[in-house]
C-alpha cells in the first residue's frame, strides 16, 4: 500500500509541480506575514512560529485530501482505488502520512529562514525542547488524520462539501490560538476553541517554552487525537457503506 | 521481454459454470425501481452485451455486479461464491461510463504499477510491460492520461483487466467516443480476452459495434431483463429482418421508395431483393439498420402498444 501510494505521490508531484510550488509559495508568503502581524501585536516566540506552522499541517486533510477525494470521486479514481486496495481508509491514511513527511521536508526550512527573518534569538532556538515540540506534533498529526477521514467522510456523501474546507482552516486559523491566544479570545469562541484538534497542540508549545508542565495538556492532546481518528474511522465506513447502498456521491 | 506474451488466463473451462450468476436482484434509488427481479449468468469465453434505452438501469446493474452498489434484494454469485469486496478485487475489473476510473495525471505505466502494488503483484514492472504491449500501450507507455484519447485510455482499463486477471471484464459505455480503427482495435482486443476463459460484459449505444462484438444480447426494459439471447435465436425468435438502402439508377421495381433526385432514387429494400439488383445501377449501398437497433425498437414499440390497450 505505502509503495502504491508513493507511486501515486512521485506522479503527482511531477505532473502538478507548478501547483505545488505555487502552494508552498502562498503558504511561505501567508506564514510570515502573519508572522510578522504576531510580532507587532508583541508575541515574536518560537512556539507562536511552530504554532503557525503546526497550523500548515491542516492543510493535508482540509485541502489535499478533500481536493483528492472530489477529483478522484468526479473521475471514477476513488471507485477504481475502492475495487483494488484490501482497506480503502489505510490508504488514505498512508497517502495522509506521506504528505505529512513532504509538509516537514519544507516546513524545517521555512522555520529556520522565518526565524533569522525575524531576528528570533538562536540561543532560544538551541535551547528549545524539540523532542516535546516532536511528540506534539504527532499527536496533532494523529487528530488532524482523523479529521482527514470525517472530511473524505462527508465528501463521499456530500459533495458539495469541498466549499467549505478552506474556510475551516481559517477558523483552524484564527480560534485555535495560532495568531490570537486563547486567553483573548471572545467567551463563546473560547469555550469552543479547546475543542478543535490543533488548539491543544498549539498550548501545548506555548506552555513548553514558558517552561511550564505540560504533562496534563498532552495528555487530553492525546485522547483527543485518539478520539477524533476514531470518530474518523467508524464515519469514513459509515458513508462508505452509505456510498454503496446510494452510489458514491459523485457518480449517482 | 520476449515478442510474444505469455497467456494470462487460464483455458476456458469445458463445464462452462457461469463466472457471475444473478437472481432475483432488485435495486432502487429513492424507491423508484431502477431493477427488479434480475437473472442472468455470464459464461466463460463469451462475450455479452447489455442492451437498453437511457435510463434503463445498465450503469446500475454494472456497478451491482463489481461490487459498487449494494442490492436491495436477490444476490450476486462469482464463481460459485457469493460476491464480495476480496472477491471482486481478484477477479473482477471494470471501466465505467464516460469516466477514465484511473488517475489522469499518471501515465498508463504508473496506473498500471499503481493498481499492480494495490494487487501486491511481484514482478510488477515486467507485468506491466507486458500486459501495455499486448494492449498497444507502447508509444504512450509514459504519457499522462489527461493527453490521450478516450480509446486509450480504455485500452488502459482493458490493460488493468489483463493485470489482475480478471475473469470478468465490465465495460460500461464500451464505444462511445472510439473512433473505427480504435473500434476496431478493441473489438479485437476484447475478442482475444475473451477467447483466454473471461466474460465481457459490455454496454453501449453503438449498435453496429455491439452487434459485431457481441455473442450474446441482454435487454434491459422497465427495470427488467426482457431480452436474453445470441444473436442468431435474436434473428429467428423476433423475426428481425436486415434491411438496405441503395442510391440506384432508375426506378428499381422492388422496395420502398423514399425519394428520388435526377436520375437516381433512394430506395429501402430486403436482402433477398438485393439479388435484383445489377451492381453498376448501385450508386451508394448501405445497412439500413441492424438487428440490434431492430430488436429495441421492438421492445419500445412493444411497450407503447402495451400502453394504447392499457389505455
Amino acid at each position: 500500500m505505502l509503495k502504491a501510494e508513493l507511486i501515486r505521490y512521485w506522479a503527482d508531484l511531477r505532473f502538478y509541480r507548478q501547483l505545488l510550488l505555487g502552494n508552498l509559495l502562498t503558504a511561505i508568503l501567508v506564514t510570515g506575514g502573519i508572522f510578522y502581524l504576531v510580532t507587532l501585536l508583541g508575541e515574536a516566540s518560537i512556539s507562536a512560529l511552530a504554532a503557525l506552522i503546526l497550523w500548515q499541517y491542516a492543510s493535508i486533510p482540509l485541502s489535499r485530501i478533500s481536493a483528492d477525494i472530489w477529483e478522484e470521486s468526479t473521475s471514477g479514481a476513488f471507485e477504481q482505488m475502492y475495487l483494488h486496495a484490501r482497506q480503502p481508509v489505510l490508504v488514505l491514511l498512508v497517502r495522509m502520512g506521506i504528505y505529512a513527511v513532504q509538509h516537514t521536508v519544507y516546513a524545517i526550512p521555512l522555520f529556520l529562514v522565518l526565524a533569522a527573518v525575524f531576528a528570533l534569538p538562536w540561543s532560544a532556538l538551541v535551547g528549545y525542547p524539540w523532542l516535546g515540540l516532536l511528540g506534539i506534533l504527532i499527536l496533532t498529526l494523529l487528530g488532524l488524520s482523523g479529521l482527514g477521514l470525517l472530511v473524505g467522510a462527508v465528501l463521499l456523501v456530500y459533495r458539495n462539501a469541498i466549499s467549505y474546507t478552506s474556510a475551516l482552516e481559517y477558523v483552524l486559523l484564527f480560534v485555535s490560538g495560532a495568531v490570537i491566544p486563547l486567553a483573548q479570545l471572545p467567551g463563546p469562541i473560547a469555550a469552543v476553541a479547546p475543542w478543535l484538534p490543533l488548539t491543544l497542540g498549539i498550548e501545548s508549545l506555548r506552555r513548553l517554552e514558558a517552561g511550564g508542565d505540560v504533562s496534563a495538556m498532552v495528555l487530553l492532546l492525546a485522547l483527543q487525537s485518539v478520539v477524533l481518528l476514531l470518530v474518523g474511522l467508524v464515519a469514513f465506513q459509515v458513508a462508505l457503506r452509505r456510498a454503496l447502498r446510494r452510489g458514491f456521491a459523485m457518480s449517482t | 521481454m520476449g515478442s510474444r506474451p505469455e497467456p494470462l488466463h487460464r483455458e476456458a473451462s469445458l463445464q462452462d459454470q457461469p463466472l457471475i450468476a444473478v437472481r432475483g436482484l432488485g435495486k432502487s434509488f429513492t424507491s423508484n425501481p431502477v431493477l427488479s427481479q434480475v437473472n442472468l449468468a455470464l459464461y466463460p469465453g463469451e462475450i455479452v452485451g447489455l442492451l437498453g434505452f437511457n435510463g434503463a438501469g445498465k450503469t446500475t446493474l454494472v456497478k451491482l455486479l463489481c461490487g459498487l452498489l449494494l442490492p436491495d434484494q436477490g444476490e450476486i454469485s462469482l464463481l460459485g461464491r457469493p460476491l464480495g469486496r476480496e472477491s471482486v478485487r481478484q477477479h473482477v475489473a471494470v471501466m465505467k461510463e464516460g469516466q477514465p476510473s484511473l488517475y489522469e495525471f499518471m501515465s498508463a505505466r504508473q496506473n498500471l504499477l499503481y493498481y499492480a502494488a494495490l494487487l501486491g503483484i511481484r514482478q510488477a514492472a515486467g507485468a506491466v510491460a507486458r500486459v501495455m504491449e499486448l494492449c498497444g500501450l507502447g508509444e504512450k507507455a509514459d504519457t499522462p492520461l489527461l493527453y490521450l484519447s478516450f480509446g486509450t485510455k480504455r485500452r488502459v482499463g482493458l490493460a488493468l483487466a489483463y493485470l489482475k486477471q480478471a475473469r470478468v471484464f465490465l465495460l460500461d459505455d464500451a464505444s462511445t467516443g472510439l473512433d473505427m480503427p480504435s473500434m476496431a482495435q478493441m473489438r479485437s482486443l476484447l475478442r482475444q480476452y475473451a477467447r483466454q476463459g473471461s466474460t465481457v460484459l459490455l454496454t453501449g449505444h453503438e449498435m453496429g459495434f455491439m452487434e459485431s462484438i457481441c455473442d450474446r444480447v441482454l435487454v434491459l426494459h422497465n427495470s427488467r431483463i426482457v431480452v436474453d439471447s445470441s444473436l442468431g435465436q435474436l434473428v429467428s425468435r423476433f423475426n428481425l429482418v436486415q434491411t438496405l438502402e441503395a442510391w440506384v439508377e432508375g426506378e428499381p421495381g422492388f422496395g420502398e421508395v423514399l425519394e428520388s433526385e435526377g436520375s437516381l432514387t433512394r430506395v429501402r429494400f430486403g436482402l433477398a431483393e438485393a439479388a435484383r439488383l445489377s451492381p453498376e445501377r448501385i450508386h451508394y449501398l448501405k445497412l439500413h439498420e441492424g438487428l440490434l437497433e431492430q430488436l429495441l425498437q421492438g421492445v419500445q414499440s412493444a411497450e407503447s402498444r402495451a400502453n394504447q390497450v392499457l389505455g
